[in-house]
């Protein structure tokens, strides 16, 4: 290595380095403010965590009372880390992300850097992106995301350097862990070779379509003939946006400084063609899969940074006019940052949650189902190491519309025949409840439905309560 | 020179002169209506005036009502009733009949300014400014009641002045003033904000040039009306989405708030004068590509355009239609005076000038002043309120009490105990459900059904007034003749309270 290279070397350094100080200080505030003992945040972080424990088997025993498992490499990842590491699985849940995180912003920085974005953009981009909510969620929450997106920023980055070959060959790893990050890192792929002219690089796309043969060989999955929305989320606008309770969703102060970033790009019209192209389809794509949000959290932090330039280098008539929104933004994208660290430091599971699984596994027997709303599926699993009747991994799920469907009748019916009639078909031996289920993410009166049937009818039992939760036995 | 500039001087002196006394009209006006009666028109007025009186008391306002609905989170920051509770602590109740009509009358002057901008003409200014005062809806909304509104379409106005004139350094300040002032103070902020929106469209599309400067001024306060709108109103959005924008209106009641627009709804709400003078207004300002009128016809066409997708009041979206087309109306007054100096009739331009204001004060002043009287008439009569008196002199503060939907507000207001249910809607669990229960034990025949929701919505007391009897069709309740149930405890002509016992 020349000494201009070592220079320059030293130089992005002495950028780097403290970018990932503050984003290792970011990523830690969520656990440091958290209640030690209430580890994880969330709920797909234990799904995974249980997974980890036998992470090549391709059978799941409790999940919708045993399934057949797709491979994800993710908790392969996370068991293989646990042993190199030598740690027990909720340590390496938490670790693995913020490393991976630490490594996502690393290669961002760089990609950026590659795509001649000026230094101060890149900086920019970078700091914004270390606030932005949907990347303290990615980094600090244990998600099966958090891999494909590193993996496909590397490829970006070896594609960037013209390392062609091992840039496909990473490109394809994102197949490991799971269909959507596949199809996603797919399309991201095809609009890259568009843009750089590379039209023989299509065929590779369809050569790393074919990796999805096997899978068809399983069959197509059931179509969900309901819609679901993440948990606090009531309505569709609601999961875009963090300030309105979305786990993964984006700041609207950073949305609103994003289109100025955008007007900044539209002075070159279409040159940008393929960033508008990415916006437009990862935003549709986060309608369905609002898990999404997180792939265009990077470009968002791109425009949020090209939107500030903009207003700080931007011809303005009014330079008053110009300071207080650019300070309006700024405070906001800082107070939404606080919020979203404290919303999420306060994510479930709570005490009161772990204490009452403990009781269900200390009573019930080990091959017990345990009925809840299904957001509360993979505590059923984790905690309780009960079966549930059916939980948020929907793909591939065993009769899930017929599940959806049964759980809605039983959580709505006050015909106690009719109630027992479901339990028996799914076995359910308890009923887990908890106030949020009560209040509107299930009922909205006091005696809707199920809540009529347990407080009226001997043969539901209440076995376990406490501040949050109650847990009803089935009396046959 | 000098002479002329001396002239120039009286004439304006003159001109504020007029304006001035339009105000003095329109306050004496509405003072000598509202100060007949000690109660006020508006059933709201009592939880506006409760929330006024908790911070005169408190120096903080209501965030948790315990009264409303058994208890409910109250949100945004009651701008409106900081400022009134300092007049209400210096000067007690009356203040609160008296400022709301200072600041409606002054309405007058930025109906004047704004309409002196675009018409450089005195004559035509003053009459748009007397019109806008006097539209009937204006009027009837905005008479003897505590409304933030009293302070907002003067605002509004204001705001809009200043926005024209934003390349000023006063004005701009003014400007930012309002763009936090009015996002703060009211919801109502979001119909400016897509009027300004509305303005950069109508500009471009009749290729009219707008400055750099306002283009920023709009983008300014867009953002800062989504963003203050959006953290005041976090919660609200979490739990209900877009049906913020309802206000989470039951669906029994959400046909009184929008209504679809009809031709015969604006001659009678808004005036014929500054309808039809307004439209012309309108024309000729697009056809002369007059910039300064765009802001008041995006506001036009920004309130129609609401109110028809029922996604504003429909009273309010017809006030301001009705004084944005009264203060345009100015450019058809000046049209048409401009017009009549070319003919021969110019030497009766005087006379036509006066006719004009009498054809004004016939169509817009006298059906005002009739209507304001009924409006004083069906004002709630001290009678109507002694029910009220009673149940917070004899009834344990804890009490819940059963009135009808409108009258709830004066079981919280007045009487000064938990209401069933009220108008204050926003954040109400189940809202649909409530208002459904809560009416049918108006008409309920079966006692059991009754007692069921009696106890669900812990009632301790019925009020039955002869306003709810004669909405419901009924002459007493049906479930009502169990003696070991329910006892009359209170009656006079207007009312009778009813006590559950069992």
């Amino acid at each position: 290595m020349n000494t201009e290279k070592l220079l320059k070397l030293y130089a992005e350094l002495k950028i780097l380095v403290p970018l990932v100080v503050f984003a290792l200080a970011i990523l830690l505030m969520p656990y440091i403010l958290r209640d030690n003992e209430l580890s994880l945040m969330g709920r797909e972080a234990y799904n995974y965590a249980r997974i980890a424990e036998s992470p090549i088997s391709n059978y799941d025993g409790l999940s919708y009372g045993g399934r057949f498992l797709i491979f994800n490499a993710y908790p392969l990842v996370l068991s293989i880390a646990s042993k190199i590491i030598g740690s027990d699985l909720i340590l390496v849940s938490r670790i693995m992300p913020i490393f991976f995180g630490l490594i996502a912003l690393v290669l961002f920085y760089f990609v950026l850097k590659k795509l001649e974005a000026d230094g101060f953009t890149a900086i920019l981009a970078s700091i914004f992106l270390i606030i932005s909510p949907p990347f303290i969620y990615m980094s600090t929450v244990s998600n099966v995301y958090i891999m494909p997106i590193v993996l496909l920023l590397a490829a970006f980055m070896l594609l960037l350097y013209n390392k062609k070959l091992i840039a496909y060959m990473v490109f394809s790893l994102t197949l490991f862990f799971g269909l959507t990050p596949f199809l996603i890192s797919l399309a991201l792929l095809s609009i890259y070779l568009i843009k750089s002219k590379n039209y023989k690089g299509l065929y590779l796309i369809l050569i790393l379509a074919m990796f999805l043969i096997p899978i068809l060989k399983l069959g197509l999955p059931e179509f969900l003939e309901f819609t679901m929305l993440p948990e606090g989320v009531n309505f569709r606008i609601q999961t875009f946006i963090a300030e309105f309770g979305s786990e993964t969703g984006l700041s609207m102060f950073a949305i609103l400084l994003a289109l100025f970033g955008l007007r900044q790009l539209w002075d070159e019209k279409y040159r940008h063609l393929a960033i508008y192209v990415v916006v437009f389809l990862l935003l549709v794509i986060s309608f369905f899969e609002v898990k999404a949000l997180m792939y265009l959290n990077f470009i968002a932090a791109f425009l949020v940074a090209k939107g500030v330039v903009r207003l700080i280098y931007g011809k303005w008539e009014n330079v008053t006019i110009n300071i207080i929104i650019g300070m309006l933004l700024v405070i906001g994208l800082i107070s939404s940052l606080v919020f979203y660290i404290g919303f999420l430091s306060d994510a479930l599971p709570n005490k009161e949650i772990i204490e009452s699984f403990d009781f269900i596994k200390q009573e019930s027997k080990e091959n017990a189902v345990v009925f809840s709303y299904y957001t509360k599926g993979y505590w059923i699993n984790y905690f309780g190491r009960r079966n549930n009747v059916m939980d948020e991994s929907f793909f591939y799920a065993p009769n899930v519309n017929d599940r959806y469907y049964d759980s809605n009748t039983l959580f709505y019916t006050r015909n106690i025949g009719e109630a027992m009639k479901i339990t028996e078909k799914y076995n359910i031996r308890y009923i887990w409840i908890d106030n949020a289920m009560k209040n509107g993410q299930v009922w909205k009166e006091e005696d809707e439905g199920l809540l009529f049937l347990l407080s009226t009818s001997k043969k539901f039992k209440r076995e376990y309560y406490n501040n949050y939760v109650e847990i009803w036995k089935v009396v046959r | 020179m000098l002479k002329k500039k001396k002239k120039g001087k009286i004439m304006r002196l003159r001109s504020l002169d007029v304006v001035f006394l339009i105000f003095l009209l329109v306050f004496v006006f509405r003072l000598f209506f509202v100060l007949q009666t000690p109660n006020f028109s508006d059933n709201d007025a009592y939880y506006n005036l409760r929330q006024i009186a908790y911070i005169a008391d408190n120096g903080r306002h209501l965030s948790y009502d315990e009264l409303s609905y058994g208890g409910r989170e109250i949100f945004g920051i009651p701008i409106f009733s900081y400022i009134m509770s300092v007049f209400y602590a210096l000067f007690g109740i009356y203040a609160l009949k008296i400022i709301p009509a200072f600041f409606i009358s002054m309405f007058v002057f930025a109906a004047y300014i704004i309409a002196k901008k675009f018409t450089e003409d005195n004559i035509s200014a003053n009459l748009a400014a007397l019109c806008s005062v006097f539209i009937p809806l204006f009027i009837f909304k905005t008479l003897n009641n505590i409304s933030s509104y009293s302070l907002i379409f003067l605002l509004s106005f204001f705001f809009i002045y200043a926005f024209y004139r934003i390349e000023e350094r006063h004005y701009l300040i003014l400007f930012i003033l309002l763009s936090f002032l009015l996002p703060l103070m009211h919801p109502i902020s979001f119909l400016l904000a897509i009027s300004l929106i509305m303005y950069l469209i109508l500009g471009y599309v009749e290729n009219i040039e707008i400055s750099g400067v306002k283009k920023e001024a709009v983008l300014f306060y867009i953002i800062v009306t989504f963003l203050f709108n959006f953290i005041i109103y976090k919660d609200a959005f979490t739990q209900i989405g877009l049906g913020v924008i309802w206000q989470n209106i039951p669906h029994i009641v959400l046909s009184e708030f929008f209504k679809d627009i009809n031709i015969l709804d604006l001659i009678l709400n808004i005036g014929i004068v500054p309808l039809i003078a307004g439209i012309i207004g309108v024309y000729f300002s697009l056809r002369n590509k007059n910039k300064d009128v765009l802001v008041l016809i995006a506001i036009c066409i920004t309130s129609i355009l609401l109110v028809t997708l029922k996604l504003l009041n429909f009273s309010i979206g017809l006030i301001f239609l009705g004084i944005a087309l009264s203060v345009i109306s100015a450019v058809a007054f000046e049209k048409f005076l401009k017009y009549i100096d070319l003919t021969k009739l110019s030497k009766y331009l005087k006379a036509i000038k006066v006719s004009m204001l009498l054809f004004i004060v016939l169509t817009l002043v006298v059906p005002s002043m009739l209507g304001t009287a009924n409006v004083i008439d069906n004002t709630i009569k001290d009678e109507e309120i002694a029910p009220f008196l009673w149940m917070k002199e004899n009834t344990a503060l804890s009490a819940t009490i059963l009135t009808d939907l409108d009258e709830g507000n004066l079981a919280t207001g007045i009487a000064e105990r938990k209401s069933v249910f009220d108008t204050n809607f926003l954040l109400v669990k189940n809202v649909d459900s409530v208002v459904e229960e809560a009416s049918s034990l108006f008409t309920l025949e079966s006692e059991v059904k009754a007692l069921e929701l009696i106890t669900k919505y812990d009632v301790d007391y019925i009020y039955l007034s002869e306003k709810t009897k004669k909405e419901y069709g009924i002459e007493m309740l049906k479930y009502g003749m169990d003696e070991k149930c329910f006892e009359k405890v209170f009656q006079n002509e207007y009312g009778e309270i009813i006590e559950i016992i069992c």
